[in-house]
């Protein structure tokens, strides 16, 4: 079995923020079409290690992880995606809950 | 005489009116080039910033206003009086379109930073919408006033430099003024208060959660399209300064848009006239529960309760106050909540945090 790991803040940034490409430079949507789905397509399992980082505001986080269950789905995220977050909880429990939501969505 | 000759004189005399003010405002600007900064009217010199495609023509060429702003200009102390000056100044540029003013700073002996804020955002926008009107200034008498708004570039949107020696109970840390969400510019903030007080690693992250939720909030919900407004499309202002003798740091952020009660009031029962409720209780809601968006979407509205997160006691202690439409909403770390409705109404959404960090207080 594949696996790649992601290192947040090496590979992207350690600060964060927006939802759009076309309102921020690190934006959400840009983690999640440069970054999160290509290793997605290319291994069957992506860890993605987001310690160090000076923080995950909502807006970012909704539009990562929401998105990909919109997209692919509930099963497809829990398969495929291992979050390692230990510095911030309260964003972990926030990621939780906005893919709990995006599958009751769908 | 032919009505023909007739609308042909009127035309010649329009445009030899227009040359003549235009000549006006090249003798002001070669003035102030020259050094001639002696004076206490200043004129006004055009920002570099692409105009909105609207612009905004002065209703009468010749006319002149005056406005003074009050004494105690702060939105803390004196809020009536501080939106009433905002109120005026706007009402002349935008609907009397006055072709010259002169905002007198000479009475002012207080001075918070918000207000100094809301009073930077106004000066650049009446500069790039209404390019037309000639704007200046009679200077500061009080030393720390006038050192306040220096250290914030105020003086130098008119073209006058000041040096200060005195030293300012509120010390400025950051300011930034973008139409872009940069997260950065909250990293910078954080690192600079780091000089007054040590952040744990929690309340780094709450502070830096909120502050750029409040940029990306501007960036998707405060200016929509649909509105053709006077302006500066998903600009916001922000300002970082702590007290030293208080140990207090405090956040301010402002942004030109439609208000929080203007882009959550999206729901039907929101709009009905019986079961219709004030915008202070919508922002409570929206503020204090989450889930209340625009998009009426299960998985949005995560933004907001996000400004009160950082002063909910868990790391900081403090205060939120929130001035939007025609509402001022603080909020405690005891969850307790302070409405007011405003007889003057803010332009846009004014939020700021005074915190104290728990392991410092």
């Amino acid at each position: 079995m594949n696996t790649k790991r992601i290192n947040f803040v090496e590979d992207f940034t350690d600060c964060p923020g927006g939802r759009l490409r076309v309102t921020s430079e690190h934006s959400g949507e840009a983690f999640r079409e440069d970054v999160l789905l290509p290793a997605l397509n290319d291994n069957d399992r992506v860890e993605v290690d987001m310690n160090g980082a000076f923080g995950f505001p909502s807006s970012f986080l909704d539009e990562v992880f929401g998105k990909i269950v919109d997209n692919k789905g509930l099963a497809f995220f829990k398969e495929k995606v291992e979050i390692l977050l230990d510095d911030d909880p309260i964003s972990l429990i926030e990621i939780n809950d906005i893919v709990q939501k995006h599958s009751k969505r769908k | 005489m032919s009505n023909k000759y007739l609308k042909y004189r009127k035309k010649e005399f329009l445009l030899l009116n227009q040359r003549r003010i235009e000549k006006q405002h090249i003798i002001r600007r070669k003035k102030k080039y020259s050094g001639d900064a002696k004076r206490d009217y200043l004129p006004s010199s055009r920002l570099t910033r692409p105009e909105p495609s609207r612009k905004l023509r002065t209703k009468n060429p010749l006319s002149k206003k005056i406005i003074t702003i009050p004494r105690v200009f702060s939105l803390a102390e004196n809020s009536d009086e501080t939106l009433l000056f905002f109120s005026d100044l706007r009402d002349a540029v935008f609907k009397k379109r006055v072709s010259e003013i002169l905002i007198d700073h000479s009475a002012i002996g207080i001075i918070d930073p918000p207000a100094a804020l809301m009073l930077i955002s106004e000066t650049m926008r009446i500069r790039v919408c209404a390019p037309r009107c000639v704007l200046s200034c009679k200077l500061a008498e009080d030393s720390l006033v006038a050192e306040l708004l220096e250290k914030l570039d105020y003086w130098k949107m008119y073209g006058y430099r000041r040096n200060h020696n005195s030293e300012l109970n509120e010390q400025l840390v950051m300011k930034a003024t973008n139409n872009f969400t940069l997260p950065e510019v909250v990293k910078n903030i954080i690192v600079d208060f780091s000089d007054c007080c040590t952040f744990s690693v929690p309340q780094k992250k709450m502070l830096f959660k909120g502050i750029v939720e409040c940029m990306d909030n501007v960036m998707s919900h405060a200016y929509p399209s649909k509105f053709k407004r006077m302006w500066l499309k998903q600009q916001w202002w922000l300002i970082a300064y702590k007290n030293r003798t208080e140990r207090k740091i405090s956040i301010c952020f402002y942004d030109h848009g439609l208000g929080i009660p203007g882009t959550i009031r999206t729901r039907l029962r929101d709009n009905l006239i019986l079961l219709k409720r004030s915008d202070e209780d919508i922002i409570k809601e929206a503020v204090m529960s989450g889930c209340y968006s625009r998009t009426k979407l299960e998985t949005r509205g995560r933004g907001l309760p996000k400004l009160y997160d950082i002063i909910d006691g868990t790391e900081f202690s403090g205060e939120l106050s929130l001035f939007t439409g025609n509402s001022h909403c603080r909020f405690n770390e005891y969850q307790e909540f302070f409405p007011q409705r405003l007889t003057n109404g803010i332009h846009g959404t004014l939020i700021t945090w005074n915190l104290f960090p728990k392991n410092e207080h």
